[in-house]
């Protein structure tokens, strides 16, 4: 495995390269404006991170798209505003420490949302979490904000007194129930019903926000509410 | 029509190729990675790639790897038939260009913002193995990196004078109209009005591009929902501009990095763009980073007070 330390990655663009980037482990090293995406509308040319390891790194104004991330670990990660990838898919990923704000998105580009490409980008990632026994393990991660999108719940390894897991179905069964948790996950709750994205969600207490208390408390009524699901 | 086309990934290469420009003031702590360099034109470079098929990708294993840290022979022996194509295709260049690379010029600085103290601005690219762009470290010299070394990284920077436009000394290129320059301004405020037309007719657009929390807050708090908007302006026109050719033009920066950023910098002149409303433009202007500061501008509807 190579190691990076102490550096600065400014500028760093790959398009629609198809390529595996493996065995290599990042640490304090910041990544400015980078990209690494796919662009054309070719699924073939997905790159892929494989095997890598990110240690107390920072990353600003990055672009992340249908990337395949497997077997990565990401341990502490400052972010600059709102760390998206879109479209991205993941097997084995681990975050842990502290991580500021990180949304992982299930669209190719959200703004042509209702797209026909991003039905086959849907179709192409659910049958590559089809074979996945767990996509992401969020247990030990300390995060600002957290909104992890277009993932399926089962895959996901959570703590369970502050990581839920919930379905449209359930949701929509529990009618007032989701005013339980309070103000956030209410309105949490009602854009994950209304946007019909996608089936499920997981709703993380930012461990690191001054209302953590608040909002762990919060999960718990929903939890007493029928509103979660059963871990 | 105007149409022009690239030849590298990062247009700062086009005036600082190999990072030889004294590192600006105020970028102490500004770095490259010189053995990532070496990794990105040297041992982990297979320029003979297979492409991945639609099913590879949910397979476990991908056809091509690169792997950090040894040297498939396979590789190397493609490496050195691409190096020497490579030298004698930067041969062909230095003819056409009629002068040979000069290190000396300021325009760098004016470009990477080194001047306007950005931490990282100075770095010049990063563009990867795909053509010959690599990390770059200020402070190395031509002399002192010696012929051997630049190899494939030179090919395409070195043939070519830092005050003449790539397009001018690169052949066969398929330009038609070699007198086009774009303008980077223009099409951030091209992809601004798209973005922000879309946005006013459809507001659940923003919940694509703000998180749960940022939109709850939104719904809450008209000072926190405009904001938001801003914020959703922002990033859709960023991710709109995330490929391969609007990244030669422009670079987004986040805006946010110690709090003075602009939105993005213009790579062909060294500009700073920032978006905001109309009512912003003056304050924007009396920031530190001053005058000549590139506002596109975007309106939100008069009856928008709140997300729904």
């Amino acid at each position: 495995m190579n190691v990076f330390n102490n550096r600065i990655f400014n500028g760093w663009n790959e398009f629609d390269s198809g390529r595996t980037h493996c065995d290599v482990r990042f640490t304090h090293c910041t990544f400015q404006s980078c990209s690494l995406a796919l662009s054309e509308r070719d699924l073939a040319k997905r790159a892929r991170v494989v095997n890598a390891e990110l240690r107390q790194c920072s990353i600003a104004a990055c672009g992340v798209t249908a990337v395949v991330f497997e077997d990565v670990l990401v341990d502490g990660l400052r972010t600059s505003s709102l760390f998206q990838t879109w479209a991205a898919v993941f097997k084995h990923v681990t975050l842990k420490g502290k991580i500021d704000r990180v949304m992982f998105s299930p669209f190719f580009h959200p703004g042509y949302y209702k797209s026909q490409f991003q039905r086959v980008v849907s179709e192409a990632n659910a049958s590559y979490y089809a074979g996945v026994d767990w996509a992401l393990d969020i247990r030990e991660a300390e995060f600002k904000d957290f909104d992890c999108r277009g993932v399926p719940s089962r895959l996901v390894k959570r703590d369970p007194e502050t990581q839920i897991m919930v379905t449209r179905e359930r949701v929509l069964k529990c009618g007032d129930a989701i005013r339980a948790g309070g103000p956030f996950w209410e309105s949490w709750l009602k854009l994950f019903v209304e946007d019909g994205w996608y089936e499920d969600g997981v709703l993380v207490v930012p461990k690191r926000s001054s209302k953590r208390h608040e909002l762990a408390a919060g999960l718990q009524q929903l939890r007493r509410y029928g509103v979660a699901e059963v871990d | 029509m105007n149409v022009y086309q690239s030849v590298h990934n990062d247009p700062v290469n086009h005036i600082d190729p190999l990072g030889l420009e004294t590192k600006p003031e105020g970028t102490d702590s500004s770095s490259t990675d010189q053995s990532f360099a070496d990794w990105a034109r040297t041992n982990n470079v297979s320029p003979d790639q297979p492409s991945i098929s639609t099913e590879a990708i949910a397979s476990p294993q991908a056809p091509e790897q690169i792997h950090y840290g040894s040297a498939p022979p396979v590789a190397q022996q493609a490496l050195g038939m691409l190096v020497g194509a490579a030298q004698s295709l930067k041969d062909k260049l230095t003819q056409l260009a009629g002068t040979v690379f000069d290190a000396g010029s300021a325009a760098v600085r004016a470009a990477s913002g080194g001047e306007r103290g950005f931490a990282n601005g100075e770095s010049t690219t990063n563009s990867f193995f795909h053509t010959a762009g690599a990390a770059t470290e200020w402070g190395r010299t031509l002399k002192a990196q010696g012929e051997t070394d630049l190899s494939v990284l030179e090919v395409f920077s070195s043939a070519m004078p830092l005050s003449r436009p790539v397009r001018s000394v690169a052949p066969n290129l398929n330009i038609l109209n070699p007198e086009f320059t774009p303008n980077a301004g223009a099409v951030v405020q091209n992809a601004t009005d798209r973005w922000a037309g879309r946005l006013a007719s459809d507001p659940a657009l923003a919940k694509t591009v703000l998180s749960p929390a940022e939109y709850a807050a939104a719904q809450n708090s008209c000072g926190v929902a405009r904001m938001a908007y801003g914020n959703a302006v922002e990033r859709l026109v960023a991710k709109d501009l995330q490929d391969p050719l609007s990244s030669t033009l422009v670079r987004y920066t986040g805006g946010s990095r110690g709090g003075s950023m602009p939105d993005f910098i213009d790579l062909t002149t060294g500009g700073l763009i920032d978006i905001t409303t109309p009512g912003q433009v003056a304050s924007k202007a009396d920031k530190w980073y001053g005058p000549g500061l590139v506002t596109p501008t975007y309106s939100r509807p008069a009856d928008f007070t709140q997300f729904p």
